[in-house]
């Protein structure tokens, strides 16, 4: 397929259909584009355009949407996001997962803002677009199967060049784990972790698809765009850019110094062994041996280390970052950096999601605590901190062997598989386990995980920016006194966060520029620059609130109401024994009734048919196959 | 724990005011070993809780609360007494 049938175009939609192999662009209507923008927004509208949202989330039905944020890719500080959409095996929501590194802009400089992948191959396959020949075509896979993701990304460049980027899946895609990630970038990790986008691409045939070539795309305003770049590299530089000496693995012993950080299955207060997993003492032991960026993005977060233990001891890979510290760490009691490391490589290379599989491991080292487990189910004890022990469980899970088989599918299932006590310690939200942010610290963070749209994720809201002083309350337009917040004030936080956040997606802008505390009015002011259309701080903030309310009515269309907008009990019942957070619970159901009543949502947290008209959203209900008498006037 | 001096007092001085200091901001004060999770600076009695991260070479704005006796304190014209203790907490500083 020629990319160039649509060369009027400024923008378009590639769509591959597996099934028939045909390929086929279009144009993007400037409607369309105006509308949603890009990333999730744009790749949710265009996934309804494609599927039902009754499919099998692992059947040829269900699409798979890869969008580039709009701005993505063009010359602006880590605007360098991609969004994966489909139906989540994980949560059977529509979910998303996004991405940093490379892949978004390539895609961007080969001209195709959107990939629609529709169907499954036969075989194995991979897709490659060629932004230089403006082609866009099948290849065969068949080799590459079975393959670790590091070995596949290498012999994808070996075949196609060095400056290619490619989203690939390793074996834990291919065997359908529930979790299973997307990496890009090959050692040089950046991975779409969360809710089992790998599986999806895995259940399609589907190994890889491979961008290259091409042209960054022109700004309409490039001096406006210098200019605004300009002036927002000096809160850049200052609150930012210090922080990536250490990357997010800085913020580990911070966050267990306030309560933040989970420990022991979130049953603990305090981690005696914090101060040996923080980045500060990867770094200091000489583990860390470089640095490295996303596009465009001058913090250089990402971190490259020597492993010390496992199967490529000696081996450069991808640093640990916080959430990963965290859930392999903390979680699983583990104070040794190295094999933390380790398990970050070997996730990265089976293709597996680090925070749900710390999770996972968890809950199963709980599980054999308590005698739920034993020996012989496990193949091997599985005692609290034991490296080797969570390195065996990785391989398991992503091989769905044994005991793998079942926590490979998630700790919801996989608690169902082991009694009702097992429930008891399964942390999750909606199906997707918990990160490492405890929202008995935060609790505005409890109200932004219940009523997450893909499940409990932390960056569906970050309000514990607002909560910590660390952003501006007023650029979001928060009324609440943050020195004194209630339930409302909480609640206000939630929405006005997770609108923010949507915004961000639609825009593929890095969420840590939080910490430059990069406004709307700037985010605006960039896409005027950037496309030359009139865009304001309000037009942003209403479309991340329309992007937000579409996704919950996807999800109410597929029955999700109040029942499913909590946590888990141990988060609401136990508090944290010891530590700055000790003896702290969220009031989960007072800050839910300011939520909704905020959001204009009714008391089961349906969109009233008034929120959906004032967000132009009237259209879905009978789409989505809602019946309009069941939402409130 | 590692106490170490700050403004013109040596640590443990008489006149001088704890403050404790936690999380990564630990590191922004001389080199403290990895065992450890925080670090004890001492202050002149009269100090301003608002000076504190120009003596102490913090960021302001990584400092999320300062918690003087127990109790967080908002007002950084509060003028630091003897006797009084101090601690500051980081902000979050991770994805």
């Amino acid at each position: 397929m020629n990319l160039n049938a649509a060369e009027t175009a400024q923008t378009r939609a590639v769509a591959v259909d597996a099934t028939t192999r045909s390929i086929t662009c279009s144009p993007l209507e400037d409607a369309v584009r105006r509308r949603y923008l890009g990333g999730s927004y744009l790749a949710t509208h265009l996934w309804l355009e494609s599927s039902r949202l009754e499919v099998d989330p692992l059947s040829a039905a269900n699409a798979l949407v890869i969008a580039p944020g709009l701005l993505t890719g063009f010359p602006i500080i880590a605007a360098n996001r991609t969004s994966l959409v489909s139906k989540s095996p994980q949560t059977g929501l529509l979910s998303e997962s996004t991405v940093g590194g490379f892949f978004g802009a390539k895609m961007k400089a080969a001209g195709v803002d959107a990939l629609v992948i529709k169907g499954s191959f036969d075989v194995p396959s991979y897709i490659i677009i060629d932004g230089d020949s403006g082609t866009v075509e099948v290849e065969d896979a068949g080799a590459l199967w079975g393959q670790d993701i590091f070995r596949t990304f290498e012999v994808l460049k070996e075949r196609h060049g060095e400056d290619l980027d490619a989203a690939v899946i390793g074996p834990a895609g291919e065997n359908g784990v529930y979790f299973a990630a997307v990496i890009f970038g090959g050692i040089d990790s950046r991975a779409a972790g969360r809710t089992g986008m790998g599986a999806v691409m895995g259940s399609k045939n589907l190994k890889a698809v491979v961008v290259r070539g091409g042209k960054t795309p022109k700004p309409a305003d490039r001096e406006g765009l210098t200019q605004a770049m300009r002036e927002f590299m000096v809160q850049v530089r200052e609150r930012a850019i210090p922080w990536g000496k250490y990357g997010t693995s800085g913020g580990v012993i911070s966050a267990e110094a306030i309560g933040d950080l989970p420990v022991d299955n979130w049953r603990g207060g305090s981690f005696p062994g914090v101060s040996r997993i923080t980045g500060q003492t990867m770094a200091e032991q000489g583990m860390v041996i470089g640095h490295y960026s996303c596009w465009g993005c001058p913090i250089r977060c990402g971190k490259d280390v020597r492993l010390g233990v496992g199967d490529r001891a000696g081996q450069k890979s991808h640093g640990p970052e916080y959430e990963t510290i965290g859930a392999f760490g903390s979680l699983c009691m583990l104070d040794d950096p190295q094999y933390i490391a380790a398990a970050n490589d070997l996730c990265n290379r089976l293709g597996l999601d680090t925070i749900s599989a710390g999770c996972a491991v968890a809950f199963a080292m709980e599980a054999y605590e308590r005698g739920i487990i034993d020996d012989e189910m496990a193949g091997r004890p599985l005692l609290w901190g034991d490296g080797e022990a969570i390195l065996f469980l990785l391989e398991e899970i992503a091989s769905q062997r044994g005991l793998g088989g079942i926590l490979g599918k998630g700790t919801r299932i996989a608690a169902k598989h082991l009694g009702p006590l097992a429930e008891e310690f399964a942390i999750h939200v909606k199906g997707l386990e918990l990160p490492m942010h405890d929202p008995r610290k935060y609790t505005s963070m409890a109200v932004s995980y219940a009523t997450g749209n893909r499940g409990a994720c932390h960056l569906d809201g970050m309000t514990y920016y607002i909560e910590t002083g660390n952003y501006p309350k007023e650029v979001v337009g928060i009324e609440a006194d943050t020195k004194n917040l209630d339930g409302k004030g909480k609640a206000e936080i939630a929405v006005k966060m997770q609108n923010l956040m949507d915004a961000f997606n639609a825009l593929g802008i890095c969420k840590f520029m939080l910490k430059a505390q990069l406004s709307p009015a700037s985010m605006a002011r960039w896409v005027e620059c950037c496309l030359g259309w009139p865009c304001s701080r309000e037009d942003l903030l209403e479309t991340g609130e329309r992007a937000f309310n579409l996704r919950r009515l996807c999800n109410v269309s597929l029955g999700i109401t109040r029942k499913d907008d909590t946590l888990p009990p141990r988060l609401l019942t136990h508090p944290r024994p010891s530590g700055e957070a000790a003896g702290s619970l969220p009031f989960l159901g007072e800050m839910l009734n300011w939520y909704y009543a905020i959001r204009g949502w009714d008391n089961e947290g349906m969109p009233t048919l008034k929120t959906l008209k004032r967000l132009d959203l009237e259209e879905y209900p009978e789409r989505l196959g809602i019946k309009t008498r069941v939402l409130s006037p | 724990m590692r106490s170490v001096p700050a403004g013109e007092l040596k640590s443990g001085a008489p006149e001088g005011v704890e403050v404790q200091v936690l999380g990564h901001l630990i590191y922004y004060l001389p080199p403290v070993s990895r065992e450890e999770t925080k670090a004890v600076a001492t202050v002149p009695v009269g100090t301003a809780l608002g000076c504190l991260p120009g003596l102490l070479d913090i960021p302001h704005f990584e400092i999320q609360s300062y918690v003087v006796n127990g109790q967080a304190v908002t007002d950084l014209s509060r003028v630091l007494g003897r006797g009084d203790t101090v601690v500051l907490l980081p902000v979050i500083s991770s994805g």
